[in-house]
Parts: structure tokens; sequence; C-alpha cells
């Protein structure tokens, strides 16, 4: 229960930070946006060679930019994390009782409903060609998240703290 | 009072990765109420001190504890007990000020109604109400740094611990913090803060223990670590320094002068009483001809305990004699 509520708490600081710099989130969400669009148009014609598996450029090509959305995504969750690192906020959340899982599970959280987000509006973009046979990137991409998030946190103290 | 100290740590050593021994067998013990300030230049290792009690860092021996929990068996009770205002500023700067408040009241489970009104009694407490509402990436630094503070006390904890709490100020925000803590120590708080500037120390503790190099040199009132020293010291700057060694031998001889200090072209003499040494003192350096840059006579300041103890002037940014790496570059 207190965990619930911690991990909501600092999921919302998060959302809350997110918002308030509308900028991260936009760009985050039009740069897949504009990928698609623009190779889909560049190597539109690559779809009419012989043996090429799938009806479009685009079907083949936006799975690809989902996952790769993701990679940056948790990229740039390690990112806030460094940053709350640097500024002193980390060492001052964990002086607190805060649950020590919630600290981490609200960044993946958080980059967890953008991927989300951006995944559903690369998918739309696709869906407007046939569908075809493709994992759904979200899942995966969450794993990876997980992945990657845990192990900066197990990773040694880059500061010898003072 | 009762027999439980607030805090208290004994023969505390921390090694980091690499050997360096950042605190060598430290002890001290704090009162509840009281206000202990650790003083000492970058490296010495206060915040080292404070990170361990603060349940930041593992401790390397030794033992600490807070009202009698021990930091190192028992974290999460230390941890709803402390409030701790870090070095580096740990506010949030893009949510506002109440915002920074309320989620610091909330990952203590402050219940929601009390809360409120608490966050609304710090930002009056420390004169931050007009500027609530506004992210604190636009607050001066004295307003980031007395959020801080408020953020340190949303739970009301019963030890505080302020690390360099004036740090980068300015004088007049400095002046403004002295005041805060002052309210804060009449409030029953207990607080450990460190410093690296004297007059800070001399100012706000009641008690205080002076680091060098990972170990109390000395530690005691203000007042009592001063009259320790028994009279007052002139400083005699030689217009050579190879006449360093002539000059302390002539200083050495005369009546009056308890101790001499050498450190490059500057000697300290302890004296008696410097206004009436001052005279003889000049005269027998000239009759050895040793010609004198600058002479200065002053009482008693903490400068001249931390002069005694270690053998070396203060800096804050560490004595001559410590290690190369200091804990304030680590960062």
């Amino acid at each position: 229960m207190e965990y619930a509520a911690d991990l909501w708490h600092l999921f919302a600081r998060l959302v809350r930070a997110s918002v308030r710099m509308p900028v991260f989130l936009i760009l985050s969400i039009v740069q897949p946006i504009i990928w698609v669009l623009l190779f889909g148009q560049l190597f539109g014609s690559v779809a009419s060679l012989p043996g090429f598996g799938a009806h479009s450029y685009v079907q083949f090509l936006a799975p690809g930019i989902a996952v790769m959305t993701a990679l940056f995504g948790g990229a740039y969750s390690g990112m806030g994390m460094l940053a709350d690192i640097d500024r002193g906020v980390l060492d001052r959340l964990l002086a607190t009782p805060v649950a020590r899982g919630a600290l981490l599970a609200a960044r993946i959280l958080h980059s967890a409903a953008q991927v989300s987000l951006q995944s559903a509006i690369i998918l739309s973009c696709r869906r407007r060609s046939a569908p075809g046979r493709m994992v759904a990137p979200p899942a995966s991409c969450w794993c990876w998240r997980w992945r990657r998030c845990s192990a900066r946190l197990s990773a040694p103290s880059r500061t010898p703290s003072r | 009072m009762d027999a439980v100290h607030a805090i208290e740590v004994e023969e505390l050593r921390k090694v980091y990765a690499g050997g360096v021994v950042a605190l060598d067998g430290i002890s001290f013990a704090v009162a509840p109420g009281e206000v202990f300030a650790l003083l000492g230049p970058n490296g010495a290792g206060k915040s080292s001190t404070v990170r361990i009690l603060a349940t930041l860092s593992a401790l390397s021996g030794g033992a600490a504890r807070v009202a009698g929990i021990d930091v190192a068996a028992r974290p999460r009770e230390v941890r709803r007990l402390i409030g701790y205002v870090a070095q580096a500023s740990g506010v949030d700067l893009t949510a506002t000020g109440r915002e920074n408040l309320t989620l610091q009241g909330q990952l203590y489970r402050l219940p929601a109604a009390a809360l409120r009104s608490r966050v609304e009694e710090l930002l009056a407490l420390f004169e931050l109400g007009g500027a609530a509402d506004r992210a604190a990436i636009t607050y001066s630094g004295g307003m980031k740094r007395r959020l801080d503070v408020a953020m340190g006390l949303v739970h009301r904890p019963a030890v505080l611990f302020l690390d360099e709490p004036t740090t980068g100020l300015d004088p007049e925000s400095r002046a403004v913090m002295w005041e805060e803590v002052r309210g804060l120590a009449r409030l029953g708080l207990t607080l450990l803060l460190t410093t690296h500037y004297l007059e800070e120390a001399d100012q706000l503790a009641q008690r205080l223990a002076i680091l060098d190099g990972g170990r109390v040199v000395a530690a005691g009132t203000p007042d009592a670590l001063k009259a320790g020293l028994r009279g007052d010291r002139i400083s005699v700057e030689l217009a050579n320094r190879g006449d360093a060694a002539a000059a302390r031998e002539v200083l050495g001889g005369l009546d009056g002068v308890t101790a001499v200090l050498t450190e490059g072209a500057t000697l300290y003499a302890q004296v008696a009483h410097g206004a009436s040494a001052l005279p003889s003192l000049l005269a027998a350096l000239d009759r050895a001809g040793v010609a004198v840059a600058q002479v200065a006579h002053s009482r008693p300041s903490l400068e001249d305990v931390y002069l005694n103890a270690t053998g070396h002037a203060y800096r804050s940014e560490g004595g001559p004699a410590r290690g190369a790496r200091g804990e304030g570059g680590a960062r």
C-alpha cells in the first residue's frame, strides 16, 4: 500500500515535469511520425522490388521505428535519473522512508506510458497499410527498458559520495 | 535530559573504493536540542560523516547512532527521525516550491490535511509564500536553500542535518540563513551542521568538533576551545623566507611566548598578552637582523584553535598535509 502510494506520488512528479515542459513530449511524439513519413516516402519504391516481403515500405518500417523510439525513450529515462543524481534530488529522496523500488518503478511507468502513446501513434500510421505479421513492440520495449533502468541503479555509485 | 544522545558516533571509519580514507576513527556525541557543528576544510570528512548518519552511505567501521538507533542496522527507523539537507540542493527545479514540499511530505506518509497545513506553515516560516506557486528554477540561491531546509523539516524531524547550509550564498542570504538556524535551535531541534567557515561555527554552534584529514583534532564549546589557547596570537610575516629558522629561535627564547609555529615565511607566536609583548618581540627580531614584512596581533579565534591543533593555518580548501584527493572535489 505504501509502495503504491510512493509510486503514484513519484509518477505524478514525472508526469508533471513532462507536461510542464511539453517541448520534449511533443518532440518525442513528432519525431517518429516524421521518420515514418519521410523514410516512407523516400524509400516507398523499394517495396516494388521483387522479393520484398511486405506490402508497403511503411508497413516494413513502422515496427522498427517503434522499437527505436522505445530505445531512445529508455535512454532519456536514464538521463532523467542521472539529472536527479547530479542535482542531489535522488539523495534527498533516499534520505526519506520512500520505498526504494518505487523510485525506479516510477520512471519505468512514466516512460512506458510515453512509449505506449508513441507506439499507438506509429502503429496507427501503419494500420492504414495492410495488417501484417509483427510482434507487438510495446511489450518488448518494456522488457528492455526495465533491464536498462535496473542496470543503471545497480551500477556502483558514480559519485564516491562525500 | 535522558541518557540517550541525539547523535552518537564512535570510532567511525569510512574508506572509499580505491583506499581513500575519508574518516579515520572519529567520535563525538550530540545532546538532544543541541546545535553541533562539524568544522573543517573541504575533504576533512564532514559530508562523509553526515551522509553516513543520514543512511546514504555505508560505514566501514565503528558505530553511528541517531536517537539510540544504529544507522547501519536499522536505517528505515532512522530515516523517519531525521531531516537531511544536502550540500547540493535537492530541489526539483521543474516543480514549484509548494509541490516540492508536498511531495516530500507525501513520501513521509503524512495525512493529506495535516500536510496541507504543514506546507502553508513552512512556506510562511521561510518567507516563500509569494513564490510558492512558481517553478523552483526561478528561485534565487537563497530562496532555493531556504526551500531545501523547509523540505528537511516537513515531517518535524527530531534531528536535522544541514550539510554546508551557506556555501555559495551571498553574505546577505547567509545572514538570513544564520537567523533561520538560530530559529530552528529555539524550536528545540537537534541540529548537526557542517561548515568550512570558522565564523559560522563560532556564531551558531553550542559545541563543535574540528575535523582535519578524517580525524577530530579538537572538540568542545567555541569559548572553551579559544580559552584553551591561553593568550593572543602574533603573526609575523618575514621579508625573507630563509630567515624563518633564525626568527623562530629568537621568538622561542622570548619571555611570555608560549608557542611558535612556522608556516612558510609566516610565524605564529602564542603570547600571554599581545599588545605588551609586541615591542620586545620586534626589538628582538631587529637585533637578530631579521627583516619583517608585516606583523599582526589578534585575539584568539577558532582559526587559532585550528592552527594550534593541526600545525597549519586554516584554508577552506584543506591543509597542505592532507592527501591530494578531497571529498569536495569528488562530485
